[in-house]
């Protein structure tokens, strides 16, 4: 139940702040150029912005959803409550993905996927990953520019090596699934070919980062409050 | 208060990094008792609130809350303490409702009427405003009743009168008699010798991280000086000032002759303030600065 609870306080807090808006924006803007594109080159560019956007938009936001919550202290009251940091990253990630997937749904019927499911399935791993990663971020910084210096690492080897493999680099090579972002193109594009490998990769991902993750947050759980030497 | 011991800590050592920075606290707290933390910025009162309170949990040394090891602190732990730190913790584009019904979802037990809460504190007409329309007293007292909303047993008090005009602070310092009267175990961590004196049973000096003295209030004022009566009067034109003991006033026979004669100009009686009595025993000022 307090595990709902999160979720649902975190979806409040990111309507609230404009978030929501923010990828109903975004949402209109990727719609507008999509229309420019036709064929297999539109299928490529709409597979490319649903990992790139709605998937990876849990770290952008991340950031400053975390700075705005230390901003407010909400973070001292939370630990000093029942949740733990395990429901704190929960609440965060899951809450991302939900609109995440959403939101890449209506991206990618403006392209192809062969299977709908796959694709939200991928969107959904793929955004609990960066979101972790900006939960990683987010806990050390104190201000939006060192957290934007802190997620460019992230940034460039999230994204980087995706575009190339998509284009036709190394494409039907299994080795590339390692990267999580390849793994969730195969998903996004509803591949079946490589799929078990495409969700172990994620997975074993998701259980890395959140154990690193888990330490962050326990670490500014501690810092919450009097003095820090 | 009952004899029950609901805080028990002994020898407790804390550093943030080579150098300690709590060192040998040890004391107890009873159950309905309200348990004072006084001392200057910087003394460790906050820092052994974080170690009560399972936050800081790399310490040596016992920290027991109702029975739990603060480092062992777990979901039922926090269930049963409540903490009002002394800065606002309030998502400030949520309205006062929301945020206390926030907060009380984060909780399973049973909880407190929030519009109740939110009457004793003044502010039920301005439960659907946003937090961000506040001002730093209103913060303050929906600070405090967001710490009571899930009923805990233990209570954690960080300043609650800092900010606060007179009348408010008034209501606060009810509201804490209120909590007590419960039989609620309150920490009240306060560089304000007053709030203490009003409220604490027993206080506890904090000074570099070391406990300097722990007494009642009473026990403090009555066992570091004695009242004291100063009366002026008037001398060949010139004012005099004389200071006698209160309970050697009448052995004093200038002031006898005085009264006789009606010279007396001024006349008070003045007991030491635990503000005195904590510059004495610690020789720190509650500021943080060093008596010469």
């Amino acid at each position: 139940m307090r595990k709902i609870s999160v979720i649902k306080g975190d979806i409040v807090f990111q309507w609230k702040y404009g978030f929501y808006f923010l990828y109903a924006l975004v949402l209109l803007v990727y719609m507008i150029i999509f229309s420019f594109f036709e064929g297999n080159v539109r299928n490529i560019i709409v597979s490319c912005c649903v990992y790139s956007d709605p998937a990876a938009m849990g770290m952008f936001f991340m950031g400053a959803l975390i700075l705005l919550e230390k901003s407010q202290h909400i973070t001292a009251s939370l630990a000093i409550s029942p949740v733990t940091p395990e429901d704190y990253i929960l609440g965060k990630s899951v809450s991302f993905a939900i609109i995440s997937v959403i939101v890449g749904v209506l991206l990618i019927v403006q392209g192809h996927t062969d299977s709908i499911l796959l694709c939200m399935t991928g969107v959904f791993l793929s955004s609990v990953i960066f979101s972790l990663c900006g939960v990683i971020v987010g806990t050390k910084v104190s201000n939006l520019n060192q957290y934007i210096i802190g997620t460019l690492p992230f940034e460039l080897i999230g994204f980087a090596p995706v575009i190339a493999y998509r284009i036709g680099f190394m494409w039907d090579e299994p080795l590339m699934l390692i990267h999580p972002g390849c793994a969730t193109m195969q998903l996004v594009e509803g591949r079946t070919d490589m799929l078990a490998g495409s969700l172990v990769s994620l997975l074993v991902w998701i259980v890395i980062l959140f154990i690193i993750a888990d330490k962050c947050v326990r670490k500014m759980y501690r810092l919450v409050g009097g003095v820090k030497l | 208060m009952s004899d029950k011991k609901v805080i028990d800590v002994k020898d407790v050592f804390f550093s943030y990094g080579k150098t300690p920075f709590l060192r040998d606290i040890s004391f107890s707290v009873s159950e309905g008792e309200i348990f004072g933390f006084l001392g200057p910025s910087g003394a460790g009162k906050s820092t052994l609130q974080k170690v009560l309170t399972g936050i800081c949990t790399d310490y040596e040394g016992s920290a027991s809350i109702l029975g739990t090891e603060s480092r062992k602190s777990g979901k039922d732990f926090y269930e049963r303490i409540g903490v009002d730190f002394e800065f606002p913790s309030l998502f400030e584009k949520l309205t006062a409702r929301e945020n206390m019904e926030y907060f009380a979802s984060l909780y399973s037990g049973s909880k407190r009427d929030i519009d109740e809460l939110l009457k004793e504190v003044g502010l039920y007409e301005h439960a659907d405003k946003k937090v961000s329309a506040f001002s730093k007293g209103m913060k303050s007292r929906l600070n405090f009743i967001k710490a009571l909303v899930h009923d805990p047993d233990v209570l954690f008090l960080d300043e609650p009168t800092s900010g606060l005009d007179p009348n408010n602070a008034k209501i606060m310092k009810d509201m804490i008699r209120k909590e007590k009267e419960k039989g609620k175990t309150i920490i009240l961590t306060t560089h304000d010798m007053h709030d203490a004196t009003e409220l604490c049973d027993r206080v506890v000096f904090i000074v570099d991280g070391q406990m300097k003295a722990l007494d009642t209030p009473h026990n403090f004022i009555m066992s570091r000086g004695a009242a004291k009566v100063t009366y002026t009067y008037m001398d060949e034109g010139v004012e005099q000032t004389v200071c006698s003991l209160l309970d050697e006033i009448s052995e004093d026979t200038t002031l006898k002759k005085l009264i006789d004669e009606n010279r007396i100009t001024s006349i008070h009686s003045a007991e030491p303030t635990l503000s005195d009595i904590f510059i004495e025993i610690t020789g720190a000022h509650l500021d943080g600065q060093e008596q010469p």
